[in-house]
């Protein structure tokens, strides 16, 4: 069963028929429980905009996207928010750690905002395994990119969400560090059975995943899109 | 749903937010104080006025007890004050009056009293207490003046005390005496011991006494209940409950217009509460605005991460609270300080005597500091809805520039700095119609002000009080309506005649004053009958009719006055000779029903007065308030006035006629001689009680501390909320500046040049001082010219006349501050290089 579908998504911006910016175009797409599936493409393909509409950051002209058999769309802003910090864990480009909160406030505050229990053990794992330990009371701007790419995955990861949404993760970094954080982040989903959809146009990145698709101009361009994760691995 | 211990998170989330952002804070703990501030000084001035005006009416009705029993027996006080509603009671004895000559004009009341009376009646005694020996007494100090005593223990004092059957004649000592204001109390008090009530009234039925008015040895029980509501009906209670039947008394100062009774008197204070609350609101709200406006892209980051709109809110919701708990205690604390050091200024503008109190009612602060949250509410309300309603993907991109903007831009003149600035200020419409709105509000409130202010005018208001150089009034006719005691016949023909002869005087104008119960004639039934054929005609009117008189007010006036009679006539002509003749009469208009004028009367009709027992022509009809500084300042609904030349009313009157009162004197002198002449005339008048002296300069420094009260506080409060609008507009720019670091970044980066920048920024700065200034040029002279003309045509004593210099000064003020906060944003601006301006964004 997949954990994500995505049913005839459009997205349209502007309204006049002339200057309407088709972001996307009738895409559909699953994505079967632990599958690590790349989305590539060139900028303004519109692979942001799908990641941003899987996550339910941003919502569809038409088409339904189900996250674990949940229709996202069908919910108001409140709940949508509240089943965001439970199932969807993002990874950002840009990192978007919280400047005022230091590295472990930042990890645990999705768990926080939920009023959940922590999970020590688990979140320790999660720590040592990004090699956050000596870190987590600095504050983000005392971290480098790589580390503070590093934080923004422990957050991620920190809710146990079944699937992480990661947006270019390695665009600001090195090449070197580049591989390590791909490497933790393939590590942990692979631990915690967790589906990942990333966003690169790092062809080189995307060869490191089950599934590759290519996204141009709103529309799935190559790629089985409709294959089951299962007959990939 | 949302589980209660996330609020830890949202709490934390939001200290953190406070720690990040000290300017903003210390901005809205400003805010925040300044907003307390000023409405608790309004609430404390507003409650002290109010215990001030109520323990003066107490003092006025003598007592602060509730109500009281009148005229019992001892057998019926020891019944009445056994009730289990009564907590207090204090028992009073009627023992007589003073029958000295000396009081002849100002009586004063025999009593016996207990503590709990002496308490309660504002008797503080300067020395001693009250009497025990059957010949001691306590007088006050009033009394003791009027007897020619000293103020000390022990004086003698003979007095003549009226028991009703006979009067004693005794010298008594005296045992305490105390501090009376004789403008206060209504009557003059003297209390004797329980010996001696017991020596000379044991004989007296209190029943006899009763019924033969003297009321002597009967007793009054005054109570007081547990609160002052509806103390008719308590009263009531305890009569039904005894089952006595005995007049009883209600307090009427815990029933009659204080403030708090009367809320048209509070409808002023409210709308200077509501301006502050709106300033304070537009101040507070224009922070926290900008600072989410700012922060977006934390606020988007939190609603990415799984933070929701109802968290986000909560988030602005409890900084919001926390600078508030922060400012509160200061706000309160000056706020009450100030309130009481205007208090005693503001008391000063009422007409009547006012002894200030203060008030520390709980109330107050209570009252301020909800206000005061609800202004911060109310203000951090929106902002927190923008931050719940920001989508998590705009949050990257979001500037403080509406997304949905589909205006295209066809400029042939390409990019010009002018154009640029321009443009600039509408990109944030919001932002810059809260900075428009409180600066013109500002500048409008202090326009209305100034315009209040500059049509004050002194001459209109002298004009109104005084004709001559000095005047001297009998206050026993001016203030006839209430029971103030004294001769309306004190300014008598020798005394006149003796002003006169004081070297300097050129000429004396008396004012002679009659009261004419007037039947109601065909006339006036006509005038009336239709106004009271409404569906509830007004009290007063119902009385007229079913009484079939109205009150006239005749005066007689010499022929000085004759030159001010011109300038308030409305129909007819004014012929002093034929006027002198005797057979004509000048009437004002009535008042009628809300505040309309009206005449009954026409040039050329005929009314005959009976009490001066003869008909009149009608010369001409006049203003109701015409010759205002000659009349008693008293007009009665329906009446009027009626103004003859003197002679009529000092002539001989038909019998029954009770002659005329000399109301005033007016002193006309030579101005090398004035010091010296007015010095006469008050030492003449400072003889008796009854006179009252009062020179021009007086009137006019009355006025001037009048003009000094307005101004402190006018000019005080338009100041603040003039702050208020530099703040707000302080915050906008510099905010405005900090936003667009990058923007301005790049466009040095393409080849603006530091200079042009500056340039931008300055026409911005320029462009508002404009907009303000077309606002106020427009809308803020339409309001200020109605809205201090209707203000200033309420007032007494003011022409109106617009004061433009406000408008004509703001533009140079307001540039020179646009001028200065600009360049000092663009100073923070520049210290970096634009390489490190330009990573800033992400």
């Amino acid at each position: 069963m997949p954990i994500l579908r995505i049913e005839h998504l459009k997205k349209y911006y502007g309204k006049d028929p002339q200057t309407t910016v088709k972001a996307l175009d009738d895409v559909s797409l699953s994505v079967e429980k632990g599958e690590f599936l790349a989305i590539v493409g060139t900028s303004g393909s519109g692979k942001s905009t799908l990641l941003h509409m899987l996550g339910g950051l941003d919502r569809a002209t038409s088409g339904k996207v189900f996250v674990d058999g949940n229709d996202i769309f069908a919910m108001s802003d409140e709940k949508l928010t509240i089943f965001r910090r439970r199932s969807v864990g993002f990874v950002f480009q840009s990192y978007n750690l919280v400047p005022i909160l230091n590295v472990l406030e930042n990890i645990l505050l999705p768990i926080e905002l939920d009023g959940g229990r922590i999970d020590q053990q688990y979140l320790n794992e999660v720590i040592g395994a990004l090699g956050l330990q000596e870190k987590i009371h600095n504050l983000p701007s005392n971290l480098s990119g790589g580390q503070q790419q590093r934080v923004a995955i422990a957050r991620a990861l920190a809710t146990k969400p079944s699937i992480i949404l990661a947006d270019e993760p390695t665009g600001n970094l090195d090449s070197k560090t580049s591989q390590e954080v791909l490497i933790l982040l393939k590590q942990m989903s692979k631990k915690f059975n967790q589906t990942i959809v990333m966003i690169t146009h790092n062809e080189s990145i995307a060869q490191t995943a089950d599934r590759i698709i290519r996204i141009e101009d709103g529309r799935i361009f190559s790629g089985n899109a409709a294959s089951s994760g299962a007959s990939l691995l | 749903m949302i589980s209660t211990n996330n609020r830890k998170i949202v709490t934390r989330l939001s200290l953190k937010s406070l720690k990040a952002n000290p300017m903003r804070n210390l901005a809205v703990i400003c805010a925040v104080i300044l907003t307390t501030l000023l409405i608790t000084s309004i609430f404390t001035m507003v409650l002290s006025l109010n215990k001030s005006m109520e323990l003066t009416q107490m003092k006025t009705s003598g007592t602060d007890f509730h109500g009281g029993f009148k005229y019992l027996t001892r057998a019926q006080v020891e019944t009445l004050k056994k009730h289990s509603s009564i907590r207090e009671y204090g028992v009073m004895l009627n023992a007589g009056d003073l029958r000295n000559e000396v009081f002849k004009d100002s009586p004063v009341e025999v009593k016996r009293i207990d503590e709990s009376s002496a308490r309660h009646s504002f008797v503080d005694f300067i020395e001693g207490g009250l009497p025990s020996a059957e010949n001691e007494i306590v007088l006050s100090t009033w009394v003791m003046d009027k007897l020619g005593i000293k103020h000390a223990l022990g004086q003698k004092a003979s007095l003549d005390i009226d028991i009703g059957e006979r009067v004693v004649q005794q010298d008594f000592i005296v045992s305490g005496y105390y501090e009376a204001d004789k403008n206060l109390s209504m009557a003059g008090l003297a209390f004797v011991s329980d010996a001696w009530v017991q020596k000379n009234l044991s004989s007296i039925d209190p029943v006899k006494s009763k019924a033969s008015g003297s009321y002597v040895n009967t007793a009054e029980l005054s109570v007081m209940f547990s609160n002052a509501v509806d103390i008719e009906k308590k009263l009531n209670k305890v009569l039904a409950d005894t089952g006595l039947d005995v007049p009883t008394g209600i307090n009427w100062a815990y029933t009659t217009s204080s403030l708090s009774e009367n809320i048209i008197n509070l409808v002023p204070y409210l709308a200077v509460i509501l301006i502050i609350m709106l300033s304070g609101y537009l101040l507070i709200y224009n922070i926290f605005y900008i600072s989410v406006v700012r922060d977006v892209k934390f606020y988007g980051l939190l609603k990415a991460i799984g933070t929701t709109p109802r968290q986000l809110k909560r988030i602005i919701t409890i900084q919001s609270q926390m600078l508030y708990l922060v400012g509160l205690p200061f706000g309160l604390a000056s706020g009450y300080g100030i309130g009481r050091a205007l208090t005693p200024l503001l008391g000063t503008l009422s007409d009547e005597p006012v002894e200030t109190s203060y008030s520390a009612s709980p109330w107050i602060f209570i009252g301020a500091a909800a206000f005061a949250y609800l202004t911060v509410w109310i203000a951090a309300s929106k902002p927190g809805r923008l931050a719940a309603r920001i989508a998590p993907v705009e949050a990257v991109r979001f500037a403080g520039v509406s997304a949905k903007r589909k205006m295209n831009k066809r400029s042939k003149r390409g990019a010009k700095l002018y154009g640029m600035a321009f443009a600039n200020l509408f990109r944030n419409k919001k932002k810059l119609f809260l900075m428009l709105t409180s600066l013109s509000l500002s500048m409008i409130l202090f326009s209305i002000i100034f315009t209040v202010i500059s049509s004050l005018d002194v001459n209109k208001y002298l004009s109104s009080y005084i004709a001559g150089d000095v005047v001297i009034r009998n206050r026993a006719i001016v203030q006839s309506a209430g029971e103030q005691p004294g001769d309306p016949y004190k300014l008598s023909g020798p005394f006149i005649g003796a002003l006169g002869k004081i070297d300097g005087v050129k000429r004396v104008d008396s004012v002679y004053y009659k009261f004419e119960n007037y039947t109601i004639d065909d006339t006036i039934r006509a005038a009336l009958k239709p106004l009271a054929e409404t569906a509830s005609p007004e009290p007063a009117l119902t009385w007229v009719l079913k009484n079939n008189f109205i009150q006239l007010n005749l005066y007689g006036i010499d022929a000085g006055w004759y030159d001010l009679v011109q300038k308030d006539v409305i129909e007819g002509s004014f012929d002093p000779q034929k006027f002198a003749s005797g057979s004509y009469v000048l009437v004002t208009e009535s008042t009628m029903v809300g505040d309309t004028y009206e005449s009954y009367y026409h040039p050329g009709d005929h009314i005959e007065y009976k009490g001066l027992g003869k008909s009149y022509e009608v010369m001409a009809v006049l203003n109701y308030n015409a010759l205002y500084a000659a009349t008693t300042h008293v007009f009665s609904p329906y009446g009027y006035n009626a103004f003859f030349p003197s002679s009529e009313l000092t002539r001989k009157l038909p019998a029954g006629s009770k002659p005329p009162m000399a109301l005033s004197v007016t002193l006309h002198v030579d101005p090398a001689k004035l010091d010296s002449a007015a010095q006469t005339a008050k030492s003449l008048a400072a003889s008796s009680d009854e006179l009252v002296y009062k020179s021009r300069e007086d009137y006019r420094q009355e006025l001037g501390g009048f003009i000094r009260i307005f101004q402190t506080v006018g000019y005080g409060l338009s100041f603040v909320i003039a702050l208020i609008g530099v703040l707000n507009y302080i915050n906008t720019v510099i905010t405005g500046v900090i936003t667009r670091k990058n923007e301005f970044a790049l466009l040095e980066s393409i080849g603006m040049t530091k200079r042009q920048l500056k340039k931008v920024l300055v026409y911005e700065g320029l462009f508002n001082v404009l907009l303000t200034v077309s606002i106020t040029s427009t809308l803020g002279v339409f309001l200020t010219y109605s809205i201090s003309k209707s203000i200033a045509d309420s007032m007494a004593f003011t022409v109106f006349h617009m004061g433009w210099l406000p408008f004509i000064l703001a533009v140079p003020v307001l540039a020179a501050i646009a001028y200065t906060v600009t360049l000092s944003s663009y100073r923070m601006l520049s210290k970096d290089t634009i390489v490190e301006r330009l990573r800033q964004t992400e």
